[in-house]
């Protein structure tokens, strides 16, 4: 693969699950009729109302008390199972000192980062692979 | 000293930023999906995320093994 190829091939790669992101915001921000939350001088796209019919960032604030009680169908019968990771990682997230700075380095970086390198990787092998065989 | 802090307030307000941007993610594809946001949470973070990355890491030491094999 030449080099210009390989490099729109893994910039699309690391792109995509942010790129997916922006389009499922920007898609739901014209359809949200409540007032978004605001904090710190950030402005929210959702509200943080304690809605029954969907969820809010009234989820965030109380996932145990509010969305694990109105919300949550599917994931019910697996609790046992769920909380102690799910709730893991938030505890471990928190120890860091900074939450919401915690989760952007490991959730929404380092992770990411973590397997696109792993991605790159075995595609480049896989082209060498090919190419020795092309060559015997 | 003045201009470092600013900055280091200006990189927490991003981040800030960014955080609920990414929260807000998480509870549109919740309302989009039909899901609840502990769940598309626990998909992403508890499933998703280590399934991906563990079959990446098998895949890659798989690939590395098939390349030294062809070298030899």
């Amino acid at each position: 693969m030449k080099k210009k190829q390989s490099f729109l091939l893994f910039a699309s790669i690391l792109m995509l699950p942010y790129m997916i992101m922006v389009v499922v915001n920007e898609w739901s921000r014209p359809r949200i009729a409540e007032k978004p939350m605001e904090f710190i001088g950030v402005t929210a796209i959702n509200s943080d109302q304690y809605l029954t019919d969907k969820c809010t960032w009234a989820c965030h604030h109380s996932t145990t008390k509010h969305c694990k009680v109105r919300h949550v169908t599917l994931a019910k019968p697996h609790f046992d199972y769920i909380d102690p990771i799910y709730f893991g990682i938030i505890d471990a997230l928190h120890s860091v000192g900074n939450y919401a700075i915690a989760n952007l380095v490991f959730l929404v970086v380092g992770f990411p980062l973590l397997m696109f390198y792993f991605l790159v990787r075995v595609i480049q092998l896989e082209g060498k692979i090919r190419a020795i065989k092309r060559l015997s | 000293m003045d201009i470092l802090r600013d900055l280091m307030m200006w990189i927490v307000q991003v981040g800030f930023s960014i955080y609920a941007y990414c929260t807000d993610f998480v509870i549109c594809a919740a309302n989009l999906t039909g899901l609840s946001y502990y769940e598309i949470n626990a998909i992403l973070f508890c499933f998703l995320y280590p399934f991906v990355l563990v079959l990446l890491v098998v895949l890659f030491m798989i690939q590395k093994r098939r390349y030294k094999a062809l070298q030899r």
